[in-house]
């Protein structure tokens, strides 16, 4: 039986902007078991992407509890979180977020250097990704000189870099045409030992949805599973 | 550390731009201030040490109605009791065991005939004891006898300010200086120059004088560059004979080299106390009084390298502020993967710390230069050239400080993100 890896419960944030309190989430209850993809819908605004930041660990939330990989994070130290964000989560963002002054090796080595990789070790590994991506012949490319597609496939080689238990992808097709958005999509959930990460990766895009083990849509606050994936 | 690096070359190849202004303001601030301080060292080094070297040992002896004291004014910084004569014979007893230098100095309004602004005469019995004067041409020919100094030519010594010796004057050069008359007032009470009303003393006049034609025979560089003035020396002999000023002088120069400065000042304080209306005073102390206004502007200029400093320094801390707002979501992206704000922190400091340091020895690169060309080594500057290296911590404490208040932490990250 797959062990849990995201559990939230009775989950809620707000924002205050001025004299006005803004209700983002109201009570998110979501479990994602090891090697699951779950998509997560939802109107624009409606608070997808503080889901993936409050269980990164990004934002604190106001009220409940978030577990990763067992460890209740809204109960840990600065320090404690980073570790775990360190080891255990993959972060893909949609407009890419690399580091534009660093090549698209350098980029990957950066996740494996913060657990203190050596450069050999560091170097070996991010060329294996860049290779099973097949960015292998853009290693020592900047950023700027790179596809859409080649971004995102370096983003995802970046948040695979410590084989992390989870991914949270933030809409990382949503810069992307449909045709490298469903490429982008199938490499991301038939990745090898894709048996051993979970993904939730927020997306508009409903044909993507046939890639998912299930979806979670977010209405007013609360996620609601969708009967159907499949478009 | 490893990361620590990957992350400054992230940030340099992506903010070099931001980071020019920083080079920029900190190569200039170094640069003022070490090219203020070489310049000042120059000046001492060049022109006050010499001078105060060539007179140390030296007490003045002179007739005054009350303590001496400087005044300034267009002519420059002068001593108020110069035109006040005393017979030599008069400081005798003071100076049984040395050679003493006479020396009578006319301040009035000369007149000369050449470009000069500003003209004083002055008369100089020269000793073995005489502080030597810095002759950069020709030779000061003494000559007591007035019609010995008339077949010679007339030769005078010339004492002029260097742009003044780079603007033509020649060995042998001939011109025309005013010579005023030293008059006795014969009891009538007099306020020439004076703050108060004496009588029975001598006193320059200006109306009635004569043009007596010189040669140069010697130049000499006025090391004070005080102003732009010429002094004219003839033989003391000469200038008493011209002027009617007889066996009269206004300073008496004794030589005691044995003493020390301290010693001197005590002796100098006890002749004071000893002889009615007689004051003796340090050369050295002379001089200080002379360049009384550029220890003035010396003090100046620290201040206003201070301000310097200060708005070099806000300025510095809003260019911090602008790179690293830049580098805002940057940063979030890092600790979304798990960098942590020390790491972060650190390589804003190593980052402040380099650039400080190379744009300090670029600013350091002229002044040292200058200094070598002029004076063959590096100079003792009032400021050291280690203490510019401050600048690094001091760079480093700002870049600590303004990374913690600008770095983001969890509650701004999201913001961040999305303001992107």
């Amino acid at each position: 039986m797959n062990s849990i890896v995201l559990k939230i419960s009775n989950c809620y944030k707000s924002f205050c902007k001025s004299s006005n309190t803004v209700e983002v989430l109201k009570g998110v209850e979501l479990t994602i078991k090891q090697g699951e993809t779950v998509m997560l819908l939802g109107p624009s605004g409606s608070g997808k992407s503080t889901v993936l930041h409050v269980v990164a660990g990004l934002t604190p939330i106001d009220k409940g509890t978030i577990e990763v990989c067992g460890v209740n994070i809204s109960e840990c130290t600065e320090k404690q979180m980073l570790r775990i964000r360190r080891e255990n989560i993959g972060f893909i963002f949609q407009d890419f977020r690399l580091l534009k002054g660093l090549t698209a090796l350098e980029n990957v080595m950066v996740p494996l250097f913060t657990v203190g990789k050596k450069y050999i070790e560091a170097e070996s590994r991010s060329k294996n990704l860049l290779k099973m991506l097949e960015l292998d012949h853009r290693m020592y490319h900047y950023p700027k000189h790179l596809s859409g597609g080649e971004l995102q496939r370096l983003g995802i080689a970046r948040a695979l870099a410590n084989s992390p238990q989870i991914i949270l992808a933030d809409e990382p097709t949503g810069n992307l045409d449909q045709k490298l958005a469903h490429g982008i999509t199938k490499m991301l959930v038939s990745l090898p030992n894709k048996t051993d990460t979970s993904i939730l990766m927020v997306t508009h895009n409903q044909q993507l949805t046939q890639y998912a083990s299930r979806c979670v849509e977010l209405v007013d606050g609360c996620l609601k599973a969708r009967e159907s994936c499949i478009y | 550390m490893r990361l620590v690096i990957t992350l400054i070359k992230s940030s340099l190849v992506t903010d070099h731009k931001l980071f020019i202004p920083f080079v920029i303001i900190n190569i200039l601030i170094v640069f003022v201030i070490s090219a203020t301080s070489v310049s000042n060292a120059l000046f001492i080094e060049f022109s006050r040490e010499p001078i105060i070297s060539s007179t140390a040992g030296e007490i003045l002896l002179l007739k005054s109605e009350s303590k001496p004291v400087f005044i300034s004014g267009l002519d420059g910084t002068i001593p108020k009791w110069s035109f006040q004569l005393f017979e030599t014979g008069e400081v005798c007893n003071v100076s049984v065991d040395h050679n003493i230098t006479y020396q009578l100095v006319l301040v009035g309004q000369h007149k000369i005939d050449i470009s000069a602004k500003h003209c004083l005469v002055t008369g100089l019995r020269l000793t073995t004891r005489t502080p030597a004067q810095d002759i950069v041409k020709g030779e000061f020919q003494y000559i007591t006898d007035f019609k010995e100094w008339d077949k010679a030519g007339r030769p005078v010594m010339v004492i002029a300010t260097k742009s003044y010796l780079n603007s033509g004057l020649n060995i042998g050069d001939r011109f025309n200086v005013f010579i005023p008359k030293i008059v006795e007032s014969g009891g009538e009470p007099l306020a020439i120059g004076l703050s108060h009303k004496a009588s029975g003393i001598d006193y320059i006049d200006n109306e009635n004088g004569e043009w007596v034609n010189v040669k140069i025979s010697a130049i000499a560089r006025d090391h004070l560059e005080k102003n732009d003035a010429i002094v004219v020396v003839f033989p003391l002999s000469i200038l008493q004979d011209i002027s009617n000023a007889d066996n009269k002088v206004n300073r008496a120069g004794v030589r005691m080299r044995e003493l020390s400065e301290e010693e001197l000042l005590e002796k100098a304080i006890s002749i004071s106390d000893s002889y009615a209306g007689f004051y003796a005073i340090r050369a050295t102390d002379i001089i200080t009084g002379m360049s009384k206004e550029i220890t003035d502007l010396e003090k100046h200029a620290g201040s206003l390298l201070l301000v310097v400093c200060f708005i070099g320094s806000l300025v510095l801390i809003c260019i911090l502020v602008l790179v690293l707002q830049n580098r805002n979501s940057s940063y979030v992206q890092l600790m979304s993967l798990g960098v942590t704000r020390f790491k972060l922190m650190l390589s804003v400091a190593i980052e402040i710390m380099a650039i400080s340091f190379i744009t300090i020895v670029a600013g350091l690169i002229f002044p040292i230069t200058l200094s070598y060309i002029r004076s063959g080594q590096l100079l003792s500057t009032s400021i050291s050239i280690i203490s510019f290296f401050l600048i690094i911590p001091y760079n480093i404490v700002v870049s600590l400080i303004v990374s913690l208040v600008m770095l983001p932490n969890r509650k701004k990250s999201l913001e961040v993100l999305r303001s992107e």
